[in-house]
């Protein structure tokens, strides 16, 4: 599965876990209205079909782990639709149909859970489920089909049970329109949402792409400009103030190609290369590319490498993006601090040498869990997972984020594996 | 007359570069390398015409030393030297402070064009 499907899959479990425990506190207040119902007298519903409708529909009716693994959810999702159907339908017939409208409000509920979680089809069928057996119900009640529950002697005319059960059922496909197109809408902004970051993603990399490109024209005029200075040095420059100024283009010269090679390296398509790499300087790269931001900043940076820190086995250059990934995080959340920041960066192995942790902590304003579904966090945890490693996030809204990087080293059965 | 310009980046060798080239061309230079010294500077007792100011710099930028300038009363006029990316996202901030176009110089600078906008700032035909 891929990322954004697995998130879409995930926000769909939430979903049915929220659904599952309004399923459980709603058939629980029901069961109390029936025991209440028994003691205080009146009408007693409390028989044991109802009992054991209340009992599968809120217990066994949940969104178990182990059902939801093994089945596909629009299958399970039909087949909750009809056992609320038909539960729904069981305490509507010994609550005295017609006479107990109130219950027919849990048809609306299981109309309204269709449309927005599975759009149309799912709709259409849960109404048509609904007007069915509501009508199979009261019609069936109404000429005896049924043994008819009741509590008053009062028998209604057939054209008045019509007329309420037509209205009844145009209340039903009115509100499955309703909720269709309230889906329609969360899905319209939910898409346009996620065209948006994916336009983003698409210009950050036709960014780099260009980047590349350009930066190797620069390297040209650079290249063209370190000959010809070297040239003049070597032609024995007749004062020492004429020297000064061409070691002076000689050595801006080399910064900058300096910078547009560190660019051009971290705007090249990652090649999927493993090998052993020290984690040490693959930070201190990382460092270098951003260094040019974070000069101007108001963000100190600490560095404490420990000792003995082994080797891992990674991509380097998937590793640097990781790294400038959560080093930008720091200076954007640092800057929006008047004062400014800390950035420490710290790396610890595990006591069995079997990993080496990374870890970043700056003093920001902190991270936002939507933030951390953001294009250049969901492309960092991708990179780590494919070195075996895990990323943890720890955020304290307001009080700085702790990155921490995990990564198994070349001494871990697991990076064995990946090389 | 000679014109007493204070020209103040963060960079030695660029700051070296215009006092050179200002120096040829019959102008008085102080420099100042970075916004502290800039700062110390203006400060001090010392007069200036004019001031060559580079907005990016590490602990106190450009619009720092303008905001100083500014608390001190100092009225001389102020030219701004800036990456273009930088100079849109400071523009507002800028306007605020009364700065046009006409008085910003994007990097890499042009020598010449700098001594043109120099001399214009200063009224030198």
């Amino acid at each position: 599965m891929t990322t954004p499907d697995r998130q879409l899959h995930d926000e769909l479990i939430k979903k049915y876990r929220w659904a599952g425990r309004i399923r459980l506190v709603s058939f629980l207040l029901l069961f109390a209205f029936l025991i209440m119902m028994k003691f205080i007298g009146g009408y007693s519903y409390l028989n044991p079909a109802l009992l054991a409708v209340v009992f599968v529909e809120a217990i066994l009716n949940q969104p178990y782990a182990f059902i939801i693994d093994k089945v596909d959810l629009r299958r399970f999702q039909y087949f909750q639709m009809c056992t609320d159907v038909i539960a729904i339908s069981w305490v509507l017939y010994y609550m005295g149909g017609l006479e107990a409208p109130v219950i027919s409000l849990a048809y609306y509920a299981v109309i309204l859970w269709a449309g927005v979680v599975a759009g149309f089809a799912a709709a259409l069928f849960a109404v048509l489920a609904c007007v069915f057996s509501l009508s199979a119900i009261v019609l069936s009640e109404h000429f005896g089909l049924l043994p008819r529950v009741t509590f008053t002697n009062y028998a209604m005319p057939t054209a008045q049970v019509v007329t309420i059960l037509a209205g009844n059922v145009a209340f039903l496909f009115a509100f499955g329109y309703f909720s269709v197109r309230s889906s329609t809408i969360i899905r319209d902004l939910q898409q346009k949402r996620q065209e948006e970051s994916l336009r983003y993603t698409h210009r950050l990399s036709a960014a780099g792409y260009l980047m590349n490109r350009t930066a190797h024209d620069i390297q040209g005029c650079l290249a063209g400009i370190r000959g010809s200075v070297q040239i003049l040095l070597g032609m024995r420059p007749k004062s020492e103030e004429e020297k000064k100024y061409l070691v002076s283009i000689e050595d801006f010269e080399k910064r900058g190609a300096e910078l547009i090679h560190r660019l051009a390296t971290f705007s090249e398509k990652p090649k999927n290369e493993f090998a052993p790499a020290d984690v040490q300087t693959v930070i201190e790269d990382a460092l270098a590319l951003t260094y040019p931001l974070a000069r101007y900043s108001k963000m100190s940076i600490d560095k404490a490498f420990g000792q003995d820190i082994p080797l891992v086995i990674a991509d380097r250059a998937q590793l640097q993006e990781v790294f400038v990934a959560v080093i930008l995080h720091a200076l954007d959340s640092v800057a929006e601090k008047p004062k400014g920041g800390e950035l420490s960066i710290h790396t610890k192995r595990s006591d069995n040498t079997q990993s080496v942790d990374i870890i970043f902590s700056d003093t920001g304003i902190g991270i936002k869990p939507a933030e951390v579904k953001q294009v250049g966090f969901t492309a960092a945890h991708d990179i780590v997972a494919s070195h075996h490693g895990t990323i943890k996030v720890e955020g304290r809204e307001g009080g700085g984020t702790t990155f921490i990087i995990t990564l198994p080293s070349c001494a871990s059965p697991k990076a064995q594996v990946s090389s | 007359m000679m014109y007493k310009i204070l020209v103040v980046d963060d960079e030695a060798r660029i700051v070296d570069i215009m006092e050179k080239f200002l120096k040829i061309n019959g102008f008085d230079v102080m420099k100042a390398i970075g916004g502290e010294a800039a700062i110390r500077l203006l400060s001090g007792d010392a007069q200036f015409d004019l001031m060559l100011l580079d907005m990016k710099m590490p602990n106190v930028n450009g619009i720092d030393v303008v905001r100083k300038k500014e608390e001190l009363g100092k009225n001389f006029p102020v030219l701004l030297l800036t990456g273009s990316i930088d100079a849109e996202k400071h523009l507002d901030v800028l306007r605020e402070s009364g700065f046009t176009f006409d008085d910003i110089l994007y990097k890499p600078i042009d020598l010449p064009a700098l001594l043109g906008m120099v001399r214009k700032k200063l009224n030198i035909k």
